[in-house]
């Protein structure tokens, strides 16, 4: 209530206003209001004289549209706007249109503010007001100026009664008589107000004191009053029944109005329908009688009254039996009438759709005469789509039908199955083959697809039988081979089956469906496909059948092993790109294929295809990435692969990444971040030998001299360039006057020559010939020595607290298990064994923490062998092979340093734990030389053993002899020392231990006993064997050094050893001798004689490398003794 | 249960997407809201109606989404889960959803908007339905399975068949739409004389003449002289409707009015224009007694007065498509409609019999409901209507042809090279019509819509050709002529020359539709030139646009000559009306006039030599 008069608006300003107010609500009107009620700003316009119709028109509206908002106007409004309506109302000047207008804004203001839960919240005077106006206007029936008003009066009424029911029961027989009496036009709206007023009389019930009669009105028309029953809110019993009088009243009314539709408009009939349905209803009429009544409404050719007698038929469906065949054929009469705008036919094929469903249910007749009318449906060729498309779903019905029935039908004459539907049907979209896929009609033929296909297995069917069925029916057959012929024939449909097959697999029912699709066009689609770059097309398909495990890769593989086969042969200059193009997309399946696919099918045929691209492709991108997956798929198990290749999507049956994110995601804070330190790191990243040392080293002899640095030969470096050694044997040369000048052939590899006797001479050819195989490190790769190791880690403190393992699969677990990638090993060491290279391991998985390894292990024994436990430990540990290539034979340490990444992408760094190296890490086996045979080797080893064995002697005779290495740039001398070891320990032991740790070396076994043992033994093989009868003949000329070492060693050795050896010797007999030569890197030897008796043996040990002694003495005591 | 039709809002939209005029129910909304309150639950509440800025919004958002103002209509792979066509059904480009607000959180879905598209504007009609209605179909385009089994799941076609509203909807925005463009008009009566006659106001203004009383304001609008054919049927080049649309801005005032009468709370109860238009613009003196002994119709607020006479028009409509090859039938329709105009003072029922039924090969019969439907069967049928005032349409009808087609023959192109077509036709009109017949024209046209016609050659044995930029027209016969029961041969041979081939920028709806496909990598020239038809073919077909579901089939696509015709006399469906059999009662003297033409609709010559859409035609 606005306490000041709002100022008034001009004509532009309301418009605006309005214009605000619809565009963008009430929020924007303050401005033109200035906080005045906007309806009492709306009544003051319209009131005004200056203001034009047409505005005051607008403004009711306006009105009315205001009237929605939260806050309705208080009931004083009301009143102020009833008084400004009666006004108008009775002003001889205000037009009807404005008397109208004003009328019917009221009235919508009235309903939309009052409600009746509150008693209408003090609103009922006006609204009575309001009332008695309306009944004041209808109450002068045939009255011929104002007859249009008077029907809008009516419908104000109607409206009012629809809103508060049973508003006007009381009034109801004037209501009848004024309806009898209306002649004109308006009588529709007085029918219709009629109808509603009984119709809310019979279904609410109210008392019967209030109705006495129907045909006597006992109270007057004006003033009006609101009923009882609206302010009591009490439905009395309806008493109509029980009162014949006013039963028969109600009828008569009824009867009455039944005979008025034909006056009627359309949307006149709807709302009299609207009414008169549910009174017929609750009166118990004969729906003969409705039927004889309203039957026409099907024959007009308004879709309209169709509808409405489709509503009435949908209600009595009883009564109309018998009448569906008429009711459907007119329905299709009317979806063929082509004057119709296309939505109604649409409408009618729905309603036929529609009465179907609710129809039909089991009824064996009833399916039959759908199906009998099948021929109907079929789509003609003007037809639009929209139109072809729902005929085909009702064809797609009938197929249902016919298959729900089984046996074979016959219609007209025509036999009538659904694979006859089917293609008949779809003849009418038949272009789909070859329009462009994006065509309507592609759209259209794959949706009735979609509808034949899933017919007989709807989503709101939980059986799971039909699937079989399905698969085996014929539609689903036929429509195979369609989808077969056409995309083989039509490249472009590839993207439509693919898009149609996605669906499938989208839907939790019919993915089945979608697999079986793909599993055809696996098997019968990629044999008919060319290889020829039309091939192309088709990938978006094979993407598809790559992704589902369930469809073997095998025939795929083979086919785009063949298109690769093809794309090599066409490969020239002028389609590199393409080459390109089509490999990177066959890549792009393997890739797919390596992600989706589980089962070692996909192995063979994959690595087979990326190893022929990568040795075959012409293009080199693709041969690189070939490579790359090739490798992912031969290193990296499954599961992890999946998680590294796949690049967000969520892959099916793979849960997420408990250590989320791939590769691809930025770097996050991580679990990793303790690990940073190298310390931690070497706790739970572990590189262990895989055989542990004899020996622990636990020191090293470091001599002063013992440069690591090979640009600094030290005093043990015993190679020495032989240039400034050829100065010397020039000058030697030329002093000894019959040496030739060789030095400017350096590559011819003979030493100097001295004179020496036949034996000397002898052993140096064959220290030569083994001297120049030996390579020299400065100039040439070295020899190296190779140590294996394995890596591991411990997966615990990679894994969140929350995310350990809780699944029991040990497969899951796998899955679950933190890995490394990309494992850069790096090593250095303070011992002089050159430059080391780095490892590389591709992936490496966590090994399960120790107590949840048990628990696994017990849960995983029902399910997996002891073995298959064994093999996933196994496959925990990487090996590692570090490879050094010793200046010095002597042990140290390799510090180890890892470099690599997490499965979050994390880069983790550190170092680990040293390997220590041992000198049996140095034994080699002597170098033969290429120009000796197999079968010669092993006595080639004698013979080098005999040699060096001689040249070790300390005042050797070879002492200052040189030999060339390989290469020939550079020399060495030998300066050899001895030494002895008597080891007590019995000779099956001994046997034992060298068979495992020393066999390699052996060059020479002798005597009967012992060649007997060790051959039995049969891990020492490939050596000379001598008897015991040749034994002391071998001491003599093919071993004299062992007499002579003996002998020697009583001279010179040192008293305890003679002793010992004395003693062993005299006290045991001998069974035999062994002769081990160990080559020592870069070119050094050790040698050992081993005199074997019962329970101790003697060793006699040379070397030219005599630092390495203080090792052997270890490692032959750790070797026998433990 | 709602069973009648009620109209919580509606709007028009321009082709900008902006809301033009909007208009709602407030008694309605009022119904919606209380049912809403009654079923609300965590999911569904009420909203209140959007305003014009935000359903603006809500629109254009659907277009995008859905490629374009009506939609896919049917499921793509473009669709997404609860839009319109995730639901698979044509009729959603239709009946259509918006999600309005969506920004804010809150779900809030119109359903069902009856979309209605005329000239440049988009009438948009929110009737009422239950909320079950609503939940209902918000299920269906969320459901995440891969669309709905016919006749087993829950179906738009049950929905559909329980809200009439819809339907009533669909009719409120027909009638709009006439109105916005311009286009309510009545149908077409002819006689003898003049081609037409004029609609209700010229029988109102007619009868009433001068003597008509001073107060009484002429009717402002003049009454509508041109007209169409109800429907979609395309007439003749020489009728053809060329659009009218977006040449006048909307009278809003007009619309208002019109809304205001017809459905005054939101409950369309009189939807005739010219009806209310009338009553607005002459409105009713005391003059206009009602009927002293019967009720007068709602849809004849008028009385005629006057001079009487009845008239009636048989209009056939003939469309063929004829492919003139062994393995595919011709297929020729008729639709067509009987249109009156009686001018009859009182209310008199006039008897009519329907004595041809039994030679005609009628189809389907459909009344005005002013018509006391005959009980069907026997062929002794008559149907008895009371005219309503002014031009209407009695009966619409489908039915064969009781001859043979009036245009016979084959129509044949070749391409000989790229940009050059030799074609060749052999026509024979009115083969084997016996009855006399006025041609008024007839006329072969050659649509190249996709080539720029440069020039063509050859003469024609009978007529003459032109050119315009897409088609070359072969009038036939170009002034009216009466043929004598002797049919006309026509051939015509010669060479059309297009313009070099331009490949087409694709609309957005379709580029939007087309998969990835690497064209310039997959160009394929497939080894040599199989065939220049084949090669010109698949050029031509790479950028075709798609067809609307509204289509009967990609028009684009084909080669085809469409013929266009008018002939009066005899009805080619055998529909015949004998003057002397109609009865008027009560009886009274007036004078009864019929005539019937005859018109093309869709009549297509297919191409011998090309591809052409077919239909299977059950062996009934």
């Amino acid at each position: 209530m606005a306490g000041m008069p709002p100022k008034p608006l001009s004509p532009p300003e309301w418009d605006s206003l309005i214009d605000d107010y619809n565009l963008d609500g009430a929020t924007r009107l303050h401005r033109w209001t200035g906080g005045a009620s906007v309806p009492d700003l709306c009544l003051s316009s319209i009131l005004r004289k200056d203001i034009p119709i047409q505005l005051k028109l607008h403004i009711l509206t306006f009105l009315e549209h205001h009237s929605l908002e939260d806050s309705p106007p208080p009931p004083p409004f009301l009143l102020r706007l009833l008084d400004a309506l009666r006004s108008v109302i009775q002003s001889p000047s205000d037009p009807f249109p404005l008397k109208d207008q004003f009328l019917i804004s009221t009235t919508a203001v009235f309903v939309t503010s009052l409600s009746e839960t509150d008693e209408f919240g003090g609103g009922a005077p006006p609204l009575c007001g309001l009332v008695e106006l309306l009944l004041t206007i209808i109450n002068r029936p045939n009255h011929s100026l104002d007859r249009h008003t008077r029907g809008v009066a009516c419908e104000c009424l109607r409206q009012l009664e629809l809103a508060f029911p049973c508003l006007l029961s009381e009034i109801a027989p004037h209501l009848w008589s004024l309806c009898q009496s209306e002649r004109t036009h308006v009588s529709q709206w007085y029918v219709l107000l009629l109808s509603t007023a009984v119709l809310n009389i019979v279904k609410l019930k109210p008392s019967e004191a209030s109705i006495a009669s129907i045909s006597n009105a006992t109270i007057p028309l004006v003033p009006f009053n609101l009923p009882q029953f609206l302010i009591d809110r009490v439905g009395a019993d309806f008493v109509w029944k029980e009162n014949e009088i006013c039963y028969k009243e109600l009828r008569r009314v009824v009867a009455y109005l039944l005979d008025c539709p034909q006056y009627l408009t359309s949307f006149g009939v709807v709302e009299f329908m609207g009414a008169i349905i549910p009174l017929a209803e609750e009166l118990e009429l004969q729906a003969s009688l409705l039927k004889v009544q309203f039957s026409w409404l099907l024959f007009t050719f308004k879709p309209l009254l169709c509808h409405v007698f489709l509503g009435m038929y949908v209600k009595f469906l009883d009564s109309f039996e018998g009448q569906e065949f008429e009711v459907a054929s007119r329905l299709l009469l009317l979806c063929k009438e082509s004057h119709h705008h296309l939505v109604f036919r649409l409408l009618a094929l729905h309603w036929m759709l529609g009465l179907f469903a609710l129809t039909v249910g089991e009824d064996e007749a009833r399916k039959r005469s759908i199906i009998d009318m099948s021929l109907r449906f079929y789509p003609t060729i003007f037809d639009p789509l929209a139109m072809k498309a729902l005929k085909l779903d009702l064809l797609a019905y009938c197929s249902r039908l016919l298959s729900d029935i089984g046996d074979a039908n016959v219609v007209k004459g025509v036999e009538v199955d659904e694979v006859k539907l089917f293609k008949d049907g779809l003849l009418s979209v038949s272009s789909f083959k070859w329009l462009p896929p994006w065509n309507t009609e592609t759209a259209v033929a794959f949706r009735t697809f979609h509808k034949f296909l899933i017919g007989g297995s709807p989503h709101s069917d939980s059986a799971t039988s039909s699937v079989s069925a399905l698969t085996e029916s014929n539609i689903f057959d036929a429509l195979q081979k369609m989808l077969v012929e056409s995309t083989s024939e039509f490249k472009g449909l590839v993207p439509v089956v693919v898009a149609f097959i996605d669906r499938l697999l989208g839907c939790h029912k019919h993915c089945w469906l979608g697999e079986h699709l793909l599993k055809t066009l696996d098997k019968h689609l990629l044999p008919k496909l060319n290889k020829n770059y039309n091939l192309g097309s088709y990938f978006p398909i094979f993407e598809r059948i790559s992704e589902n495990d369930h469809v073997s890769p095998s025939g795929l593989l083979n086919l785009l092993l063949r298109f690769m086969v093809f794309l090599v042969e066409k490969h020239g200059p002028d389609n590199g790109l393409r080459s390109w193009h089509h490999g990177s997309k066959i890549l792009g399946i393997c890739r797919t294929m390596l992600v989706h696919h589980h089962g070692s099918s996909l192995f063979t045929g994959l690595s087979h295809l990326l190893v022929s691209i990568c040795l075959f492709f012409p293009d080199l991108e693709v041969r690189d990435s070939a490579r790359f997956y090739l490798r992912m798929l031969i290193g990296i198990p499954g599961k992890k692969v999946k998680h590294i290749l796949n690049t967000g999507e969520q892959l099916p049956g793979l849960s997420p990444s408990t250590h989320s994110g791939s590769f691809f995601n930025l770097q996050s804070p991580s679990i990793f971040h303790d690990l940073t330190k190298s310390s931690s790191i070497a706790s739970c990243i572990y590189i262990e030998r895989a055989k542990s040392l004899l020996v622990k080293q636990s020191w090293s002899l470091s001599l002063p001299n013992f440069g690591t640095n090979p640009d600094l030969p030290g005093f043990f470096d015993g190679i020495r360039d032989n240039e400034p050694a050829g100065e010397e044997q020039v000058l030697e040369i030329t002093m000894s006057g019959d040496t030739i000048l060789e030095n400017d052939l350096p590559h011819q590899q003979k030493g100097p020559l001295r004179v020496m006797d036949a034996k000397n001479s002898e052993i140096v050819n064959e220290l030569r010939r083994h001297f120049i195989s030996i390579p020299d490190y400065r100039h040439m790769p070295g020899l190296k020595i190779q140590i294996s190791c394995n890596l591991r880690f411990d997966s615990e403190p990679l894994v969140d607290e929350g995310e350990k393992y809780t699944a029991a699969n040990a497969f899951d677990r796998e899955d679950q298990l933190p890995a490394l990638y990309a494992i850069v090993l790096t090593f250095t060491s303070s011992a002089p064994y050159g430059a080391i290279s780095s490892f590389h391991i591709p992936f490496l998985l966590g090994s399960p923490p120790k107590s949840d390894k048990l628990l696994s292990q017990a849960d995983s024994l029902a399910i997996v062998s002891v073995e298959n436990g064994h093999v996933e430990e196994e496959s925990l540990k990487a090996p590692v092979c570090i490879e050094l290539e010793p200046r010095e034979p002597m042990p140290g340490l390799v510090d180890v340093f890892i470099e690599t990444n997490a499965d979050n992408g994390q880069v983790i760094k550190g170092q680990l734990h040293s390997i220590s190296v041992g000198i049996e890490d140095m034994f080699l086996r002597a170098i033969v030389p290429d120009d000796i045979a197999e079968d010669d080797v092993p006595s080639y080893y004698v013979n080098l053993f005999n040699a060096l064995w001689e040249a070790c002697e300390t005042a050797s005779s070879t002492g200052r002899e040189t030999f060339a290495l390989k290469g020939g740039r550079g020399i060495a001398a030998i300066s050899g020392t001895r030494s002895v070891k008597l080891l007590e320990v019995p000779v099956t032991t001994l046997v034992e231990a060298i068979e495992r740790h020393l066999a390699p070396f052996v060059v020479c076994v002798i005597g009967e006993p012992l060649v007997g043992m060790v051959k039995s033994g049969g891990v020492i093989k490939d050596v000379i064997w001598k008897d015991s009868s040749s034994d002391s003949s071998l001491d003599i000329t093919c071993s004299p050094t062992s007499a002579r070492g003996a002998l020697y060693l009583k001279y010179f050795g040192d008293e305890e050893e003679d002793d010992g050896g004395t003693q062993i010797t005299a006290g045991r007999e001998n069974i035999g001798y062994c002769h081990i030569l160990i080559f020592l890197p870069p070119r050094f030897h050790l040698l050992f004689q081993l005199e074997i008796r019962d329970f101790s043996t003697l060793v006699r040990i040379r070397t030219d490398h005599w630092p390495c002694l203080a090792y052997v003495d270890d490692y032959l005591e750790a070797l026998f003794l433990e | 249960m709602l069973s009648g039709c009620y109209i919580r809002a509606l709007w028009i939209l321009n082709n900008q997407d902006f809301v033009i005029f909007s208009r709602k129910f407030p008694v309605v909304e009022k119904r919606w809201h209380v049912s809403c309150l009654k079923e609300s639950s965590d999911d569904f509440k009420y909203h209140m109606l959007p305003n014009d800025s935000g359903f603006s919004g809500a629109f254009s958002d659907r277009k995008k989404r859905e490629g374009s103002a009506r939609g896919f209509g049917v499921r793509v792979s473009q669709s997404v889960k609860g839009s319109d066509s995730w639901v698979d059904d044509p009729i959603t480009r239709h009946v259509i959803s918006l999600y309005v607000n969506k920004e804010e959180g809150e779900n809030n879905l119109l359903w069902p908007l009856v979309l209605h598209i005329k000239g440049p504007y988009s009438i948009l009609i929110l009737p009422l339905v239950e909320p079950r209605h609503l939940k209902s179909y918000s299920r269906m385009c969320n459901t995440s399975d891969c669309g709905s089994a016919i006749g087993a799941d829950e179906s738009l076609s049950s929905l559909l068949l329980d809200l009439p509203s819809i339907t009533g909807a669909f009719a409120v925005a027909q009638t709009i739409g006439d109105i916005v463009v311009g286009e309510a008009m009545e149908p077409e009566v002819v006689v003898a004389a003049s081609p037409s006659v004029g609609g209700l106001l010229d029988t109102l203004t007619g009868s009433i003449g001068i003597s008509s009383i001073s107060a009484r304001a002429k009717p402002v609008a003049s009454p509508v002289i041109a007209f169409t054919i109800s429907g979609t049927t395309v007439t003749g080049a020489a009728m053809s409707d060329a659009p009218k649309m977006g040449s006048r801005p909307l009278d809003k005032d007009v619309l208002r009015s019109f809304i205001a009468s017809a459905m005054p709370f939101g409950t369309p109860l009189d939807l005739s224009y010219s009806n209310i238009s009338a009553i607005k613009t002459t409105g009713f003196s005391s003059a206009d007694v009602p009927p002293a002994d019967r009720k007068q119709p709602a849809w004849k607020p008028y009385l005629y007065r006057g001079k009487q006479r009845i008239l009636f028009t048989i209009h056939d409509t003939v469309h063929a498509a004829m492919y003139d090859r062994d393995e595919i039938p011709d297929s020729i329709t008729i639709s067509g409609q009987v249109n009156c105009r009686a001018e009859l003072e009182g209310l008199p029922d006039v008897s009519l019999p329907l004595t041809w039924l039994a030679s005609a090969r009628v189809e389907s019969l459909t009344f005005h409901p002013c018509a006391q439907v005959p009980e069907h069967g026997g062929d002794k049928q008559a149907i008895t209507f009371s005219p309503p005032l002014g031009n209407f349409v009695l009966m619409h009808y489908q039915a064969l042809c009781s001859v043979g087609p009036p245009i016979k023959g084959f129509y044949q192109l070749s391409m000989v090279s790229e940009n050059e077509g030799a074609f060749l036709f052999r026509l024979s009109v009115m083969e084997g019509y016996k009855i006399p017949r006025t041609i008024e024209f007839c006329t072969v046209t050659m649509p190249f819509p996709r080539r720029r016609v440069v020039s063509f050659d050859g003469t024609p044995s009978i007529g003459t050709v032109s050119n315009t930029e897409h088609s070359v027209d072969w009038k036939i016969i170009t002034n009216t002529r009466i043929t004598s029961g002797k049919s006309i041969e026509a051939t015509f041979s010669g060479t059309v020359r297009f313009a070099p081939w331009q490949a087409q920028r694709m609309p957005p709806s379709g580029s939007a539709l087309m998969g990835d496909e690497d064209s310039d990598l997959e160009s394929e020239s497939s080894g040599s030139l199989v065939n220049v038809e084949d090669y010109i073919m698949e050029k031509m077909i790479k950028d075709l646009p798609a067809a609307d579901l509204e289509d009967p089939f990609n028009r684009q696509a084909y080669n085809y000559a469409t013929v266009s015709f008018k002939m009066i006399g005899p009805s080619f469906s055998g529909i015949s009306i004998d003057p002397k059999s109609v009865s008027i009662f009560p009886a009274l003297k007036a004078p009864i006039e019929v005539s019937a033409q005859v018109t093309s609709g869709d009549y297509i010559l297919w191409n011998t030599l090309g591809k052409c859409p077919v239909a299977a035609t059950p062996q009934a």
